[in-house]
């Protein structure tokens, strides 16, 4: 089943098995030869380094100048994580954080990026780009395995927010992504952004919340299976996830990641970008106490913004970006509104917001007080 | 202020055979108690406090608490078993790997439960702790999130609430197995400080706040008790796993566990 599985896959997917990825990449090489070169010898580069989310490594909002080569370097990370108390994932990571760190370029500039398998891991992987054009989003030209690296290139023609995640082939595509292995690249416009008058805007902050849900198993007395390395951790794996039903949706790889004093932070008067992705299902960000000021719900920034959503829609295998200015402070929760996901599954971040409570939006008239019916 | 008494040892020390099997019910040997003396505290009610119909954090009153007797440790796994096989508690969600740990995943009601049984089976009278009493056991433990502030701007309050549950609680994230801290407290009391809040028969307060700072107290809501941890949390009684938290914001306890009191 699963064989058969992969091979239909890798129908479709060059990239499914060993043997036809090794073949994917020696015709790779091939089609690069004959293909007319390119010479970006004259552009600029810029190297930049990411961080881990939910912030966003340092970079322009409008573009400095003429387009560039942006260097990105990532390491695929395979390793446990403790997703809630006494829940544990056999977690496949890019660069070690789930989700995998954004990156921030401009249209047309170049993303260069180079992607490490260590020895250490188990699996092969790889990276397929929705902002990139072609080759499964360079999935079929950057399956590398343990111990090996590649360096891929692409040009950013579309501006928005998109998901990069592995997908190595067949059944390992979904398991891969349930595993944490997916991200999110912003590709802004030259200019920056434009609200709904075509007006540009600035925001002061960004903050990433990748979203995933995760599919562990339990054992007969309901208490969740902890395994030795993340092969061992498949075949359980595979029957919950089939089931659809998730164990966990959460925030930044963990129940609580994003809450405390890993909330994040504003203040009042700010206008903070917040990028939202699911690679893999739908989500639903709402901001308690708040609203989507200028929503890409669908993250792609050639289009009008909706305006002052209270709830907006992020498709599965999708990243979509709401501007919002704080208009009063306090403590905000940032949710997943389907209730049920955001407080008893995990999907619930903290906004911690300074300045001063403005009585004309809000005011308590009378506090609660006695009342013994009339 | 800690003399601890090992109720089984001093039956041992004053009791004759002859005469404890001569009672009604023979009182089984009783777990492990820490006597707390008689003390004032300053003591903040936890609930809805409105002062000129604003909602008010209350100042803290000093509160007289009498002497009282209280479980060293924490309500173990095993000796909830004990009541779950006997009929009289509910099977808990989750139960400890090591009998010898702390018994989590329980309600205010369950809790309960154990103590009318616990009663029954020692012939002595259990009940939980009032939230002073926790909060005089607890001593150097106890931590107080409330934060007064003059301000009309009821955003600080729940900044600095925020602020002040995240300091006392530590680091978030996920948290770990639910774990007794081993050591004990100056009074003699184990498994404070770690991650399990212990329920208490204390309940969600209202009232007003007058001109003078002093307290007027209405009917207290009791579906919402008062846990006591790292930092003090409201829980809904028949909630017993509180991670996930009851509001939006705020921090909840990681896990829910007890200890009782010994009236006599």
């Amino acid at each position: 089943m699963l064989t058969r599985r992969a091979a239909l896959m890798g129908a479709a997917g060059v990239a499914a098995l060993p043997v036809l990825a090794k073949a994917a990449k020696a015709e790779s090489t091939t089609v690069h030869e004959a293909a007319a070169p390119v010479d970006l010898s004259s552009l600029q580069r810029i190297k930049r380094e990411l961080v881990a989310p939910p912030f966003v490594h340092e970079h322009e909002q409008v573009a400095p100048g003429e387009p560039r080569i942006v260097e990105f370097e990532m390491k695929i990370v395979e390793k446990e994580i403790e997703v809630d108390q006494g829940a544990y994932l056999q977690g496949m990571t890019f660069d070690g954080s789930i989700p995998g760190p954004m990156m921030v370029v401009h249209e047309g500039d170049y993303v260069e990026l180079t992607l490490i398998n260590p020895p250490e891991n188990m699996l092969q992987h790889n990276i397929d780009f929705h902002a990139a054009t072609g080759a499964l989003g360079g999935g079929a030209l950057t399956l590398v395995n343990p111990g090996e690296k590649t360096v891929l290139r692409f040009k950013a023609t579309r501006p928005g927010t998109f998901v990069y995640h592995c997908a190595p082939g067949g059944p390992m595509i979904p398991w891969h992504v349930a595993s944490g292995m997916a991200g999110t690249i912003m590709v802004l416009p030259r200019e920056g952004l434009s609200d709904h008058k075509g007006n540009p805007v600035k925001y002061d902050r960004v903050y990433y919340i990748g979203e995933n849900e995760f599919y562990i198993p339990k054992d007969e007395n309901g208490d969740y299976i902890r395994y030795e390395d993340v092969g061992e951790s498949y075949p359980d794996t595979l029957e919950v996830m089939n089931g659809l039903i998730p164990s966990h949706v959460v925030f930044n790889g963990a129940v609580g990641a994003l809450t405390g004093e890993n909330a994040m932070k504003a203040k009042q008067g700010e206008k903070v970008l917040f990028v939202h992705s699911q690679a893999n299902r739908d989500s639903r960000p709402h901001l308690i106490g708040g609203h989507g000021d200028l929503v890409w719900e669908a993250g792609k920034f050639n289009n009008v913004p909706d305006r002052d959503l209270e709830t907006w829609f992020i498709r599965g295998g999708s990243a979509g970006a709401a501007l919002y200015e704080f208009l009063q402070p306090g403590v905000y929760a940032y949710v997943n509104h389907n209730l049920i996901e955001a407080v008893n599954l995990g999907a619930t971040a903290h906004v911690v917001v300074e300045g001063e409570w403005n009585n004309d939006l809000m005011e308590q008239v009378v506090a609660p007080t006695e009342y013994s019916g009339s | 202020m800690k003399i601890e008494l090992i109720a089984a040892g001093l039956a041992a020390a004053i009791g004759v055979p002859g005469f404890w099997f001569s009672t009604a019910k023979d009182p089984a040997p009783g777990a492990e108690t820490v006597f707390i003396a008689a003390d004032t505290i300053a003591y903040r009610p936890i609930g809805n406090f409105h002062r000129n119909g604003k909602s008010v954090v209350p100042p803290e009153q000093l509160r007289p608490v009498a002497a009282f007797e209280i479980m060293k440790h924490q309500v173990s796994g095993s000796e909830y078993a004990a009541c779950v096989a006997a009929g009289a508690c509910k099977k808990a969600d989750s139960v400890p790997a090591d009998g010898g740990q702390a018994q989590t995943h329980v309600s205010w009601h369950d809790a309960t439960a154990y103590a009318h049984w616990y009663s029954q089976e020692t012939g002595h009278s259990w009940r939980l702790p009032d939230e002073a009493e926790w909060q005089l056991a607890a001593a150097e433990i106890f931590g107080d999130e409330a934060v007064e502030t003059d301000s009309g701007d009821p955003a600080q309050r729940w900044l600095r609430q925020y602020d002040r549950g995240v300091t006392l609680r530590g680091l978030p994230g996920p948290a770990q197995d639910p774990k007794s801290e081993p050591g004990a407290n100056s009074n003699g009391l184990t498994g404070l400080g770690g991650n399990i809040w212990e329920w208490t028969g204390g309940c969600m307060q209202n009232g007003e706040v007058t001109k003078d700072g002093t307290l007027q107290l209405g009917d207290p809501y009791c579906s919402a008790r008062i846990t006591g941890g790292r930092h003090r949390a409201v829980v809904i009684d028949f909630i017993r796993d509180a991670s996930v938290g009851g509001c939006a914001v705020g921090l909840p306890p990681d896990y829910l566990g007890f200890r009782l009191v010994k009236d006599g």
